[in-house]
């Protein structure tokens, strides 16, 4: 399966991110360039107010990911399946986050519920989830930054 | 109100477009376009194709009309508005289609329109065999429930099995019907719309855009933060772009190959690469549109996104910006690359011109008219008389359409008079996309034919047929008074080569599947009522697969005279039972194959 081949790519990738050889100059820049654009003020006011009505489901996703990213283990992975289960599908979820008017927040709800369903899917499958809750936990941090910004309450 | 005002809109969508200018200036006879391909070249995505909330399925065709415009017919308008003989363009692409869908395409702008054959046709095809819309949407994950086994991380198909099923578009490896949609090949696709073009005609076959922009190119954050796109993953970004290039290429190759088999007929393949000369031009922010680019020309997931609009496929397919880019390119292909005023022009027949008709030097046979030139014609006689008294006069015309086109062509009877007590008679052919067409042997293959040549009673055309209705001898009869009345019925191929008489020609898909079903059933009086080079091309493709059929080249043929005297006798027999197809390959620089009879294991017609 390719995607597990670029996985565990991604996975040495990010162990050598972690070894002292990387500079922490050369993280500084990448971290510099990784800025989120300034959010329109009237995306900004239209997505608050979706986030606390019909895309209020989305909080919910945000949160669990957070959740699953700091312990991606068998019983955080049954609660988390077991939670989301009562709310809507992941396919309705795609189309919530769809709806967010600011770019920045839907593509990144995008992306952090499909990581979600990798580290589900790893973890159901007893597969390593290190990698993909890494890439989660940077996503949910991702989010709750941009929450902060558009002026979000959670 | 509103339910019909809605209804209203479904039909009007569902209908084929017929776009017509006025040719208020126009010098000379009508252009005509045929819009084929399907999602990308219909308008997908584009708004109102079609409704939010209309749940049916249906063609999403963009034509300007009743939704937004797809490239196609910007390009028609902006080609049009340069040559005010370009009058109308029908618009049949259709949101879905794979390349097997052409022949419905074809049939629907045939009935919409009565034309058989256009002077433009523009396509995009190949998308949908290899499943590449569902390869896309199965890269986002569209599980429907919390089920972690569904959850497969990327793309669920990889690059080598995709470029396995281009490689069965394009032919270079046999379908695998479990992993491609559809069964007709480019090469077989692009023969089948060479036949519906007229002499002189082109042929614009698209490419695909690359949907997203590469990773390196990307904003930061976007490849920092999130490593994804429009929820596709950044991992998978190279594997698709490398496919849709692999694709390009193949079309671009394919259609090459077209234009080298069909420009001896006049008939032109260019190909139009939207990905490289209107998506991504340069390197410059401004010369790049796929997704997640400064400047996307194409839809990102619209899931219900901002518009609401919940189709899916309307997802990752060109925006207005997109499709006008591509129409403007195409215009410009076309107006660098097609002289549009050096398409023959199509000239209805009419019974005066026939009366006034050039004749070939050989019309009366070889030696009869000395030269120098060829003889014309004058109000039905030619101005001329032989030393030995010959001469040559009309002794009857039809006019009717024979190939299809929606324009009268037409049929001249000669008489040919070499003096003395002989004499006869020449069936000659005029089209009005190519002047005269040929001439055809009224008389082949039925015997007793006497001292007297037979007397041509009339010709007529009925129901794109021309009729030739003559006399011949009987057992007894004196040499004064032939008795036995003949009955000779021709038709024009789609390579504009006269065909029948005794034997038939099959000329259409359709008509091949009825006669493959016919000879399967052993119902030969059926199959012998089926006659008339498209789908014979298709029974060639297809008779590795037939069944009850066993092919094998063989010397068997059914007798056969050719009236151009140019074909070259290739012949396959399929036998079923007792039942006989005999195929014979005709004019190589026509690549035509063509059913030229059926028999039973005795022999007989």
């Amino acid at each position: 399966m390719p995607y597990r081949v670029v996985a565990a790519a991604a996975t040495l990738v990010m162990l050598a991110a972690c070894t002292p050889d990387h500079s922490a100059s050369a993280r500084r820049t990448d971290s510099a360039a990784a800025t989120l654009p300034p959010p329109q003020p009237a995306a900004a006011a239209a997505t608050a107010a979706f986030l606390a009505a019909e895309g209020q489901p989305l909080m919910t996703l945000t949160n669990h990911a957070g959740a699953l990213a700091a312990t991606p283990d068998q019983p955080t992975c049954r609660r988390t399946l077991a939670a989301l289960g009562r709310g809507p599908a992941p396919d309705t979820m795609l189309a919530l986050a769809g709806r967010v008017e600011d770019q920045p927040l839907r593509e990144a709800l995008t992306a952090e519920r499909a990581v979600l369903l990798e580290v589900l899917h790893r973890c159901a499958a007893h597969e390593d989830t290190a990698a993909a809750a890494a890439r989660l936990a940077k996503l949910t941090s991702t989010v709750r930054d941009r929450l902060a910004t558009l002026g979000v309450t959670r | 109100m509103r339910r019909r005002a809605a209804l209203l809109a479904l039909a009007a969508a569902l209908a084929p477009s017929v776009i017509t200018t006025a040719p208020a200036r126009a010098a000379g006879p009508p252009l005509a376009w045929l819009a084929l391909g399907d999602s990308y070249a219909s308008g997908e995505g584009l708004p109102g194709t079609p409704e939010p909330g209309d749940a049916r399925p249906d063609c999403a065709r963009a034509t300007g009309e009743h939704a937004a415009a797809a490239w196609a017919v910007s390009a028609y308008r902006a080609t049009a508005r340069r040559e005010p003989r370009l009058a109308r363009q029908t618009f049949v692409a259709c949101s879905g289609a794979i390349t097997d869908d052409v022949t419905d395409q074809i049939a629907e702008a045939t009935a919409a329109t009565d034309l058989r054959q256009w002077d433009l046709v523009s396509l995009s095809f190949g998308g949908n065999n290899i499943k590449f819309a569902d390869v896309v949407l199965g890269c986002i994950d569209l599980a429907h429930r919390w089920n972690p086994v569904d959850f497969t991380p990327g793309c669920d198909v990889d690059e080598a099995r995709l470029r396995r099923r281009v490689d069965m578009l394009t032919g270079a490896r046999p379908v695998d019907r479990h992993d491609y949609a559809g069964s007709l090949t480019l090469p077989r696709l692009y023969d089948i719309v060479a036949a519906r073009v007229r002499p002189g005609g082109y042929v614009v076959v698209t490419g695909y855009p690359n949907l997203v922009e590469e990773v390196s190119r990307w904003d930061p954050w976007r490849r920092e933060l999130l490593g994804a796109c429009e929820g596709l993953e950044a991992y998978d970004i190279a594997m698709l772009r490398s496919v849709g290039g692999y694709l390009n290429q193949q079309i671009a190759l394919a259609v090459e190959a077209a234009n080298a088999r069909h420009s001896q007929r006049g008939v032109h393949f260019m190909f139009a690469d939207l990905a490289r000369d209107v998506y991504e031009t340069g390197d410059a922010a401004n010369q790049r549109h796929g997704l997640c680019s400064a400047e996307p020309w194409l839809n990102g997931r619209t899931l219900g996104a901002l518009s609401r609009d919940w189709r899916p496929i309307k997802s990752f397919h060109p925006n207005q910006a997109g499709h006008d880019a591509s129409g403007a390119f195409v215009a410009n292909l076309i107006r660098d690359h097609v002289d549009l005023a050096a398409i023959p022009a199509v000239r209805e027949v009419t019974p005066e011109t026939l009366r006034n008709a050039r004749l070939p030097g050989d019309a009366c046979g070889d030696g009869f008219w000395p030269g120098p030139g060829e003889p014309v014609l004058t109000d039905g006689k030619l101005n001329w008389k032989g030393p030995n008294g010959e001469t040559i006069s009309a002794r009857g015309a039809a006019v009717g359409d024979l190939d299809r086109d929606g324009v009268a062509d037409g049929a001249l009877l000669l008489f040919c008079y070499p003096g003395g007590s002989a004499y006869s008679f020449a069936v000659l052919v005029y089209t009005a996309a190519g002047g005269y067409a040929g001439s055809v042997d009224y008389a082949n293959g039925v015997p007793n034919r006497g001292m007297f040549a037979p007397g041509v009673e009339s010709v007529g055309i009925d129901q794109e047929r021309l009729v030739v209705r003559w006399s011949t001898y009987a057992g007894d009869d004196a040499h004064c008074c032939p008795s036995r009345d003949v009955t000779s019925t021709f038709t024009m191929n789609n390579r504009g080569t006269i065909v029948g008489g005794p034997v038939g020609i099959i000329d259409d898909e359709e008509t091949v599947t009825r006669l493959v079903r016919a000879v399967s059933r052993r119902d030969l009086s059926a199959a012998h009522r089926i006659a008339t080079p498209a789908a014979v091309a298709r029974l060639v493709d297809m008779r590795d697969h037939l069944g009850g059929l066993r092919w094998s080249t063989s010397s068997r043929c059914l007798p056969y005279s050719d009236p151009t005297g140019k074909a070259e006798r290739e012949c396959y027999v399929g036998s079923n039972g007792g039942w006989t197809v005999s195929l014979l390959l005709t004019h190589p620089g026509f690549g035509s194959w063509m059913v030229v009879g059926l028999r039973d294991a005795g022999g007989g017609m």
